[in-house]
């Protein structure tokens, strides 16, 4: 099916992110026809369009924007979600970078949709660059009248921030991110059915619409063209519609971010990014580091899709597709994914701030060659005893590869335990990620998180 | 919104293990399971907090019925601290898969966990242990290295941190921020780093720190005062109630041959809730100084020599009949100190009024002592959190009344009630409230005229005049005191007292709390006065959830005013002139009473200097220290020719005394107090007194016998029941009747 280019169309235009050479190319027409709309019919466009969360949940985003009460006196508010934390992902770098007015007319249009009166972008604390281009695209549009009062005329309202964030990984959470944009700690929080939804009672207490920064971008796209011709993308799938950015990474040729139709196969995408480098493929995470491993024969006659996925075993997520050659170590790369998550967990809950650095743990004394065989199921069952059980989804990132490089790769956790060495050790092929000599992620001695050190 | 004082709860319909039960809506599952018997362990969850549900050892499945009378379960077990129950909630708490998840919670907890527990403070009172042997795994499977952290870290004077035992619930830092209101404990670092702490390793101050010991589910913040001194098995526990100030935080004492060695809170959800003050918590030492009395001792000049209890009281009735031969009752007068229980006080009034003919008795150390004829407090904790407004003047609440303080920050944060505070020095109310009034000191008048004059502009004048039939006589009066003159008199500049007027004339009601300030002012019978002419105008004297309250400070202050010791009243605010009243009493003690009022305090001193009082009776007060001029206290203790001085301890008035008698700290008795809502509460005896000490009420009863030949009452219950008949307010007061959260009088 090849590339389909949508939200990514000109970002290779030189100056795209300028506000003219935006407009040349058609844009801020979306929000001029939107305005002309009633709010209803333009949320009655995102549920034609099928548009669904693109952070990783794929959660229906007409269903949030109709959530917000309709006539009550309460500040609204609009937060795009671009904290992009997850390992593997780089698809809203590209977007803020590049067509930055893409994301500011969606979030207008989105502001306008719930007569929000404030919008907030949340950028990831690494991404400079992005909140330097966002925030000149912000000034550009006030300059031209798109932001401040009365806009074009319309009568309307609204204003955007940006909001950086400090680095942390949980605070792509949305209930955290909302935590942190209010400047608490960034921990998640209570959730329906346990307290309200967003859309009723979120950042300060008020409705709060908040979305994915691609979710954001695709708005203009539907308002253009209309919510029935964005469903035709992708209708061969079950319930996937329009397209999906993909930052395909790892072992292939041509890494980068492609944009495609969802049915399009998953092999289709890895030769789009220029085919497996440096041997056969073993296996590809599709969805960014905390989804499940598909093993090469499972990637064969996948199918990109938020259901085509799932019955894989595996989930679109974010579109962090991490592609493995034949050469890579899994238990390696299991440390690698365990660590991160253990650095990242932010320590509220019970499972994710002991489970992870547990899982860690085991899998550093593996890699140390002091393995012992009860080590593999200990840690299935410490996945079990996290997934599902820890207050947000991040446990449950952080069990899930784990407990699919298990599933898939169990000889290759046997083989290390029982040689005390990876079984591609002597592969000069092997990439391998090494942990320093030495290293000892939870060595007893470091004591630069400790209180009294400070004080001595 | 307030809350409103009497409301009825919406009822669902919910399912707690297959047994249905009705519950009020909205509230927390955990809270529904214990309707039922259902058990679910808890870390994080506390029910004086909100919930956040971190600890995840409180897990169930659960399910929705749907309309055609399936359940649809929920994939994941949920959390119970946090749900909130909706009609047709189904919850399993016992299922498999519960068990097993909360053996890996708790598998989760343990491994870093040092498990000192035969070292630790909390082994044999700790949630974690218990939850580990109901529902924990007998063995861990972890095999790495612990968490090594600082052990027994100084967080304070009272508050030690040992940071390995941490289970990270996060009990403490919420209190800090939610309760306490002073966010001095944070979590740093994140994962599982995650530990609390002080921002920047500063000392924890916090005025309630010691509820943190208590709220901890292990024994990560241990108490350095109780540290090492026993074990839970080896204390005996006996409820009371604390005697620092007048809030009545109902206690824990707990004792370890014959000493207390902590005080624990005990719930009391119309009082204090779960919590106590670092006062009341760590301070209450005073039953164990070690300048106790322990034996009655007369003065031989310089020296103190011992006597029998039965030389003691012969001494007294020497010296009355020598007394009562000339003088009689007019020579001797009673002071009474702010820790007698009820029983005490009841006692010491009749032995004066009745044995001693006299109606000079006081326990008012103030400039106020007025005649005061109804009870000073209108309300109780309860409608600090149904009224629209409270009105903190002249007091600095969170050291005055520091658990009224937490009620009223709780009011503020959890139902929206709006506070105003008037007080001439940063104090911590001003952190939640609407506005603050810092005036100069010394001005309560002025700014209260002021105060008076704008808003008698404001309100209606026919809502004004229908409130205070005198408002036109009011008006004439304050003619003068202008914002203008307000802000020059006291410093607060006139939009703010604007603002606050205005606050006060839209506000539905108003709670007045009036502090120290007010009590003890110079001018003293005015600014009272001017109080109650601010609650009459602006209808709250008629109010349910608004009113007037000048706080007593003391613990059984207002206990001393119902049970008449005061110079003008006899039990239950009857008038000593009203011959109807007397006659009551005088059948009941089958003596008559005097029938003149007496003198307050202040008098009492005066006519000590004059040689007219000769006989002085201080049970369990210390002029010298309380009173408001502690020379003229001094003088008249010096002048007095006989001062019997009974007290606990060697105080500065027990140095003037001429016969000392030992008696009992609270916890060496039992009896009742009688908090500033008039809210009577018990307290037993947690050990048995020390010396030849006995209850202040036995020492007055034993002089009642002696003079009266009159059976006395046996224990402190017949005292009660002897109350309970005279004063009918009483009446649920009785030890057979009187309920674990007390009663409060009428």
């Amino acid at each position: 099916m090849g590339e389909y280019r949508l939200l990514l169309k000109h970002v290779d235009v030189p100056n795209y992110h300028d506000i003219q050479v935006y407009e040349q190319h058609g844009g801020y027409q979306a929000l001029r026809k939107a305005l002309q709309m009633e709010r209803q019919a333009i949320i009655e466009e995102v549920k034609k369009s099928g548009l669904r969360g693109r952070g990783g949940a794929g959660f229906p985003a007409w269903i949030k924007w109709n959530g917000l009460p309709k006539d009550d006196d309460k500040p609204h508010y609009v937060i795009c979600n671009s904290d992009e934390g997850e390992p593997g992902t780089f698809k809203d770098f590209e977007l803020m970078f590049k067509a930055p007015h893409q994301l500011v007319e969606g979030m207008i249009i989105a502001g306008y949709a719930v007569r929000a009166q404030r919008g907030y972008i949340y950028i990831r604390g690494e991404y400079v660059e992005c909140a330097r281009r966002l925030r000149d695209a912000i000034d550009q549009a006030y300059a031209a009248g798109y932001l401040g009062t009365n806009i074009l005329g319309s009568g309307f309202d609204y204003d955007l921030y940006i909001h950086m964030g400090a680095g942390s990984y949980e605070c792509g959470e949305e209930s955290a991110l909302m935590s942190s944009l209010m400047g608490e700690r960034g921990q998640p929080r209570l959730k329906f059915p346990h307290a309200p939804l967003p859309t009723i009672a979120g950042v300060w207490n008020s409705p709060t619409l908040i979305n994915n920064c691609e979710s954001l971008s695709c708005v203009p796209h539907i308002i253009n063209n209309g919510g029935e011709w964005y469903a035709q993308l992708g209708a061969s799938t079950k319930n996937s519609r329009g397209t999906k950015i993909f930052s395909v990474s790892g072992h292939v040729n041509k890494p980068g971010n492609y944009e495609i139709e969802f049915g399009t196969p998953l092999m289709e995408l890895i030769e789009m990014a220029g085919g497996v480098r440096g041997g056969a493929l073993k296996g590809v995470i599709p969805g960014g580091s905390s989804m499940p491993i598909l093993t090469a024969e499972k990637c064969a006659d996948a199918i990109i899709g938020y259901e085509e996925l799932m019955e894989k075993g595996s989930m679109v997520g974010c579109g962090g597709c991490m592609v493995l050659n034949e050469h890579t170590c899994i238990v390696h790369f299991a440390w690698r994914t365990a660590e991160f998550y253990a650095h990242e967990s932010c320590g509220k809950c019970t499972p994710c701030r002991e489970g992870t650095r547990w899982m860690v743990q085991i899998l550093e004394r593996i890699l140390q060659g002091k393995g012992r065989m009860e080590d593999i199921d200990l840690l299935l069952e410490i996945c079990d005893q996290i997934d599902g059980r820890s207050f947000c989804a991040l446990g449950d990132a952080a069990a899930w590869p784990v407990r699919a490089f298990i599933k898939n790769f169990r000889h290759e956790f046997e083989y290390f335990i029982q040689h005390g060495r990876s079984m591609y050790a002597d592969n000069p092929e092997s990439q391998q990620m090494f942990p320093p000599k030495g290293y000892q992620r939870y060595n007893p001695m470091r004591y630069e998180y400790t209180v009294g050190a400070v004080r001595k | 919104m307030p809350k409103p004082k009497h409301a009825e709860p919406k009822l669902v319909n919910i399912e707690i293990n297959g047994v249905p039960l009705q519950v009020p809506e909205g509230e927390l599952l955990v809270e529904a399971a214990k309707r039922v018997q259902a058990d679910i362990p808890i870390f994080c969850y506390h029910k004086y907090m909100a919930p956040v549900g971190m600890c995840r050892m409180c897990l169930v499945e659960v399910g929705y019925k749907q309309p055609d009378g399936s359940v649809r379960k929920m994939p994941k077990p949920q959390a119970s601290c946090t749900l909130p129950c909706t009609e047709g909630l189904v919850a399993w708490t016992e299922t498999e898969q519960i068990i097993k998840d909360r053996r890996a919670v708790l598998e989760f907890l343990l491994i870093n966990h040092p498990l000192d527990c035969p070292i630790c403070d909390r082994g044999g009172e700790c949630p974690l242990q218990n939850n580990t042997q109901f529902y924990g795994p007998s063995t861990s499977r972890y095999i790495e290295i612990k968490r090594h952290l600082p052990k027994a870290f100084p967080l304070s004077k009272y508050v030690a941190l040992d940071l390995e035992r941490c289970i990270q619930c996060g009990r403490c830092v919420r209190f800090t921020e939610e309760v306490s209101g002073d966010a001095q404990l944070a979590f740093l670092f994140r994962g599982a780093q995650t530990q609390p702490h002080t921002f920047q390793l500063t000392e924890f101050t916090s005025r309630f720190s010691g509820n943190v010991i208590e709220i901890c589910p292990v024994g990560a913040l241990t108490s350095r005062a109780y540290r090492f001194r026993a074990r839970p098995w080896d204390i005996t526990t006996q409820k009371t109630v604390c005697t620092m100030c007048s809030n009545g935080c109902t206690l824990y004492a707990d004792s370890r041959s014959g000493k207390v060695v902590r005080f624990n809170a005990r719930e009391n959800p119309e009082v204090n809730e779960t919590w106590t003050c670092d006062r009341g918590k760590f301070e209450q030492t005073y039953m164990h100084a070690p300048d106790r009395i322990l034996q009655p001792m007369a003065r031989r000049g310089k020296e103190w020599e011992p006597l029998s209890w039965g030389d003691a009281y012969e001494l007294i009735l020497q010296r009355w009949g020598a007394l009562s031969q000339q003088a009689g009752g007019r020579a001797v007068a009673g002071l009474a100190g702010h820790r007698l229980s009820n029983e005490s006080l009841y006692m010491l009034q009749k032995l004066l009024r009745g044995a001693f003919q006299t109606n000079h008795i006081d326990h008012r150390f103030t400039r106020y002592q007025g005649a005061l004829i109804e009870p000073p407090v209108q309300n109780e904790y309860r409608d600090l959190e149904a009224a629209s407004l409270v009105f903190v003047f002249g007091s600095d609440l969170a050291d005055e009344q520091p658990m009224v303080f937490l009620r009223t920050r709780k009011a503020n944060r959890r139902y929206g009630v709006a506070c105003i505070v008037a007080y001439p020095l940063e104090n911590a109310v001003e952190e939640f409230a609407a506005h603050s009034l810092r005036y100069r000191a010394g001005s309560e008048d002025a700014l209260l005229k002021g105060l008076l004059y704008t808003l008698l502009d404001m309100l209606p004048a026919e809502q004004a005049q229908a409130n205070l039939p005198d408002a036109a006589w009011l008006r004439a009066r304050l003619a003068d005191c202008t914002p203008a003159w307000t802000q020059d008199q006291t410093g607060v500049p006139t939009e703010t007292l604007l603002a606050v007027a205005r606050q006060i004339a839209d506000a539905p009601s108003m709670l007045i709390l009036a502090g120290e300030k007010a009590c003890d002012h110079p001018r003293a019978e005015e600014v009272i006065e001017l109080l109650h002419t601010l609650n009459r105008l602006t209808g709250n004297q008629a109010r349910e959830e608004g009113g007037l309250n000048l706080m007593p400070t003391g613990a059984n202050q207002q206990g001393a005013l119902e049970l008449g010791v005061a110079p003008h009243l006899l039990p239950g605010y009857a008038p000593v002139g009203d011959a109807a009243a007397r006659e009551r009493f005088e059948q009941a003690w089958r003596v008559p009473i005097p029938r003149e009022a007496g003198l307050s305090t202040d008098g009492i001193l005066q006519a000590c200097l004059q040689g007219e009082v000769q006989m002085l009776y201080v049970a369990g007060a210390d002029p010298v220290r309380e009173h408001y001029e502690p020379s003229l206290a001094e003088r008249a203790l010096r002048a007095c020719e006989f001062v019997i001085v009974q007290d606990v301890r060697m105080t500065e008035t027990a140095r003037y005394a001429d016969l000392l008698l030992p008696t009992c700290p609270f916890t060496e008795y039992e009896g009742t107090f009688t908090s500033w809502e008039r809210r009577v509460q018990r307290f037993w005896q947690a050990h048995p007194p020390q010396g030849e000490a006995k209850a202040d009420w036995q020492v007055f009863a034993e002089l009642w016998l002696r003079m009266q030949r009159q059976a006395p009452p046996f224990n402190a219950g017949e005292v009660m029941r002897e109350i309970a008949a005279l004063v009918p307010a009483f009446e649920p007061c009785r030890y057979d009747a009187l309920g674990e959260y007390g009663a409060r009088l009428g």
